[in-house]
């Protein structure tokens, strides 16, 4: 059986495998590989991490309980840690380092994780190949000239080329998901309100969750329940009591749907990797069906994309040079703020504000984000009683990872790569991306919608699914 | 010249403990620039404002007591505008055309006048709960010259409830007696302390004869919103018969030079990008106003209807109620038996007098005789051992200093002796007096006082004595 | 869709976002702009729908706590020192303009 997280916690807790030299073996990894894969951001310093294993060691002895003792964690840099600079993946918060940590971030560090460096992304979440950060652009592990996907690609390729065994993503739009298929990773949108966004550097706080990312789905359990709950801080925060959902018998009598629109607008390859897959599965007993429709799926990027931009023109006006360490020269407060956000701001960035206000302004907003707020509710209703009685199968991305450079001349190309995946967030339920297989050794992921709180349904899923294909802890260059 | 105005009045909510959004206070006065804030109210990347329960709670029981139309939900909104002491460049309020709901709809600010001893109504338009923000200090002292400005965001948050008349205020005293009365009843139900420096500011909006209306905005206080707004109806109306027109625009009071000025006009039409904040769901606010009512808090006039009820006059139950600690004492005095006429009248112009002359805090309740001494007292004069006068003069003073139970009682002394020996030793004052001297009377009566002195001696009827007997020469 | 913005629109849009651009920078910018409008003009039809607009994707209802527990922070490590006078943060000002 290959190694995953779950028995390396168990080979750390019963001391056949030393803490010290699980993670140094990390860290030389990322010393390796890192210069070229560009995952990361910043890095803790060894004397913090040593340190950080010691604390664990003692609490070990000591009996303390913890979940995913010494286990190597990546956080995307744009959660908030007190200990490493969040950045957002732009200049604006260049050396940031924020006053208090998330609240994922307390409870990992709780359950005895060790944080061993923040990911890329692209600028404050807004783009799907991680090529609009500040600070590079991250390669994908499994062909370098091409993307990891976006805008989580740090973490997915972190996780792709062995540097750490869990990692935290965000996902407003697929950030998490997209990522996922490219890099043969496994990522999971949680269900809205599940996970707590205090300390997530807001795009668009109507849509995203932070989302978990790890090389298999038993891995992901792991650290599902780890980051889930409900948090006063967070006042959009669910109360759901997960402990009733085990009394349910999760009988692995799943019903599979499979609409037609989710995939067949997708490139020929990626097709018949998942239909080879459903097929597969299918003869393991599950139910599938293929003739379902979702008309609607033609709305799914404006809507999408109208909220989005609306909410992040929003979230980023606070950015004008007096409150943070990047602040540009002026004579008045006005030229110093347009300096700061003109210098620091990406185009992208740029580009998104300005279609958000746009959709916010007089004149505009009913046309614009009153009717994607509307759009959504239809979305969502539709997408709720689809789940109640399947899970939804789709394409996660309509095409292959594409080369560096292929994508992001043309915003509506770049945008399209979004179209199966910002469904979930409209909706709010829960969605997991999984390797379906490879074609031409790149990636192929599919995904797998299910209702509001169905998270272990989605999890038993992909745990019956990845036993039978093997296809988990596959590390790029192994 | 016919004229119409109405008020946009910003009271903080600074007994609500908490500011709107997090768990830091909504009294600010006493902390060092910049050391009561949190990522919430500093509007850090990441942090999530979460409205508190008691501020909604407080604002919520203003709304009843101004006969609100409360909505079941409340939904807050975005506001955007870029300014340095707005930390996320937008405020979060409750703006009701952009699927924002306020805590009240439409209400009815019932207000006492004094002066006429009435009550009279304005129509609220609406009342919303916002967050204030921070302070911005020019470094020249001056909003359009400074080069550099200084920021402070200890204020950044508090939670603030902006009530909104209709445009049917009659006079410039009436604004005045009505924003009072709100501040009174907001201080009634333990919303605010309306003495704290800059814990309301009021916009009022002028118009004279059916023209366009000025606002004037940066009044503080309510003694300067009858100023300005006498100033402003007066500025408009010299324009409009010397056969100008006014032109709608923004003005500023300059509470020192007693005028209004224009402010910089701006080129363009702000526009604020409204949209309901989405890190912020609806709240319900049944439970809340069950929750704050509970309390049983009272209204300023519900407590003057208990006071005249009493048999007080309307006169002095209101000098009562305006403060609050004074209008506490009589009910608390009354229930154990003190005389009500007596307990008010000591309480709402003596005492009220030397309190206010010493300088001492007068909302202060230490600084009030307790219920027992105002019993003890009330029942020296209405079993008529003493006379009221002499209670004024002899043993209030001294409460001032003292109020403790164990007062010391003057001894009563019959004053004629004193009288007589007092005409005998000072025969130049008596000489003065019969030749038309006025002032020799007072020196007489000090002569019998200092004589007394420790003794309950009453100096008007001192006066009187003194006059009769000299009467007679 | 013609290449060039309407004048007006986008220096509304700049003042309103505080950004600006370079000439040529607008130009290419607007080439983007008006193709992102394209795709954002779709959901225009479904403004005169009588469909309630969605907010919050539960239509979720929040009970306020009375208190969460946020702790107070410092400026110091925030700003840098050349920004902070008097513990108060500067900032060029020389009124609106």
């Amino acid at each position: 059986m290959k190694e995953t997280a779950v028995t390396i916690i168990e080979n750390l807790r019963n001391g056949s495998v030393d803490i010290e030299d699980y993670v140094f073996k990390k860290i030389d990894i990322i010393r390796k590989k890192d210069i070229v894969i560009n995952a990361y951001i910043s890095i803790d310093s060894e004397d913090f991490i040593l340190e950080r294993i010691n604390e664990i060691k003692r609490n070990m002895v000591s009996g303390i309980n913890m979940k995913i003792p010494g286990i190597v964690v990546s956080i995307k840099d744009n959660i908030s840690t007190n200990f490493l600079p969040t950045t957002a993946g732009s200049k604006i918060l260049e050396n940031y380092v924020p006053p208090y940590n998330a609240t994922v971030v307390e409870k990992i560090l709780k359950e005895g994780g060790i944080i061993i460096g923040k990911t890329n992304l692209d600028e404050f979440a807004m783009g799907s190949t991680t090529e609009f950060s500040a600070y590079g652009l991250t390669r994908n592990p499994w062909d370098i000239t091409r993307v990891p996907g976006g805008s989580s690609g740090g973490s997915a390729a972190s996780l792709a080329y062995g540097s750490c065994d869990l990692s935290l993503g965000s996902d407003t739009g697929g950030s998490v998901r997209l990522p996922a298929s490219y890099t043969a990773t496994v990522g999971l949108k949680p269900t809205y309100g599940t996970v707590s966004r205090y300390g997530l550097i807001p795009y668009a706080n109507s849509l995203e969750q932070i989302s978990p990312m790890a090389r298999s789905v038993k891995d992901l359990a792991l650290i599902w329940d780890v980051i889930k709950g409900y948090d006063e801080k967070d006042a959009t925060s669910v109360n759901y009591d997960f402990k009733t959902i085990n009394n349910k018998t999760i009988n692995n009598k799943f019903k599979i749907c499979v609409p037609n629109e989710f995939i067949e607008d997708s490139e020929q390859p990626i097709k018949s990797t998942i239909y080879k897959l459903l097929e597969k599965i299918e003869n393991e007993g599950i139910d599938i069906e293929y003739e379902g429709r979702f008309e609607k799926l033609k709305y799914a990027l404006p809507t999408y994309y109208t909220i989005a931009f609306a909410e992040a023109a929003s979230n980023l006006a606070r950015y004008d040079g007096k409150l943070y360490p990047v602040s540009s020269e002026g004579f008045s407060y006005k030229e110093m703020s347009e300096n700061t956000r003109r210098h620091n701001f990406g185009l992208e960035v740029k580009k998104r504000i300005l279609m958000g206000v746009l959709a916010l302004s007089e004149g505009f907003i009913n046309d614009y984000y009153i009717a994607a707020t509307k759009g959504r509710r239809i979305i969502r209703d539709e997408i709720l009683n689809m789940t109640k009685h399947c899970i939804i199968a789709s394409s996660v991305s309509p095409i292959l990872p594409p080369k560096i450079g292929e994508r992001i001349k043309d915003p509506l190309k770049l945008y399209a790569m979004d179209i199966y995946t910002v469904v979930a967030n409209l909706a709010g339920v829960p969605a997991l991306a999984m390797p379906a297989g490879f074609y031409n050794n790149l990636p192929v992921g599919i995904q797998f919608m299910a209702g509001p709180f169905e998270e272990e349904k989605l999890l038993a899923l992909g745990s019956f699914i990845e036993e039978k294909t093997g296809l988990y802890n596959l590390i790029a260059g192994d | 010249m016919k004229y119409k105005i109405g008020l946009e009045i910003h009271t903080q909510l600074t007994e609500a403990g908490t500011k709107l959004f997090c768990d830091c206070d909504s009294n600010y006065r006493k902390y060092e620039t910049n050391t009561n804030i949190c990522p919430v109210c500093l509007g850090l990347p990441g942090a999530l404002p979460v409205p508190r329960r008691n501020p909604l709670k407080l604002a919520l029981l203003v709304s009843k007591s101004f006969d609100c139309q409360i909505p079941e939900y409340m939904v807050f909104t975005r506001k955007h505008y870029f300014y340095p002491d707005l930390p996320k460049n937008y405020q979060i309020t409750q703006y009701e055309k952009a699927g924002g709901i306020p805590v009240c709809l439409k209400g009815i600010l019932k207000y006492f006048d004094p002066d006429h001893l009435t009550w009279k109504n304005v129509t609220l338009r609406r009342m919303n709960i916002e967050e204030d923000p921070g302070k911005t200090e020019y470094s020249e002292g001056n909003i359009i010259l400074s080069e550099y400005a200084y920021l402070d965001y200890n204020r950044s948050g508090v939670p603030l409830l902006e009530v909104v008349t209709e445009p049917e205020i009659p006079t410039p005293r009436d604004a005045r007696k009505a924003v009072e009365y709100l501040l009174l009843t907001m201080e009634y139900i333990g919303a605010i302390n309306p003495r704290l420096e800059g814990s309301f500011r009021v916009d009022a909006n002028v118009s004279v004869e059916e023209g366009e209306r000025v606002e004037v905005k940066n009044i503080g206080s309510t003694l300067d919103l009858e100023k300005a707004l006498k100033y402003e109806i007066f500025r408009q109306s010299k324009i409009v018969e010397e056969g100008g027109k006014i032109k709608r625009e923004t003005r500023h009071w300059d509470s020192i030079r007693g005028v209004t000025k224009p402010l910089r006009s701006k080129e363009m039409e702000e526009e604020y990008l409204y949209f309901p904040d989405p890190d912020i769901p609806a709240i319900k606010t049944e439970q809340l106003l069950k929750e704050a009512m509970s309390n049983n808090f009272m209204t300023p006039e519900t407590i003057m209807n208990r006071i005249t009820m009493y048999g007080v006059s309307q006169r002095i139950a209101w000098s009562l109620i305006t403060v609050k600690p004074a209008a506490e004492l009589f009910l608390e005095s009354v229930r154990i038996g003190s005389d009500p006429k007596i307990t008010a009248r000591i309480l709402a112009i003596d005492y009220k007098g030397l309190l206010k002359k010493s300088g001492k805090n007068i909302y202060e309740k230490s600084n009030w005789p307790n219920k027992q001494v105002l019993k003890l007292l009330s029942s020296l004069v209405s079993s008529k051992s003493y006379t009221y006068d002499e209670l004024k003069y002899n043993i209030l003073p001294k409460l001032l200093d003292n109020n403790y139970m164990d007062l010391v009682l003057p001894e009563k002394v019959e004053p004629t002796n004193l009288i007589i020996s007092v005409i005998n030793e000072e025969k130049k004052a008596v000489e003065d007096f019969i030749s038309g001297k006025k002032e020799a009377l007072d020196y007489l009566v000090g002569k019998v006082l200092k004589k007394a002195k420790g003794k309950a001696i009453d100096p008007k009827t001192i006066r009187k004595m003194i006059e009769m007997a000299l009467a007679k020469h | 869709m013609s290449k060039k913005c309407e004048e007006d629109l986008i220096n509304k849009l700049l003042d309103l976002s505080r950004l600006n651009f370079t000439e040529e920078e607008l130009e290419k910018l607007c080439n983007d702009i008006n193709e992102i409008r394209s795709l954002l003009n779709k959901v225009s039809s479904i403004s005169s729908l009588d469909v309630k607009p969605l907010y919050n994707v539960w239509d979720g209802i929040l009970d306020p706590p009375s208190h969460v527990g946020i702790e107070k922070i410092d400026i110091d490590n925030l700003i840098p020192n050349e920004r902070i006078i008097q513990n108060k943060i500067k900032i060029p000002w020389k009124g609106e303009k």
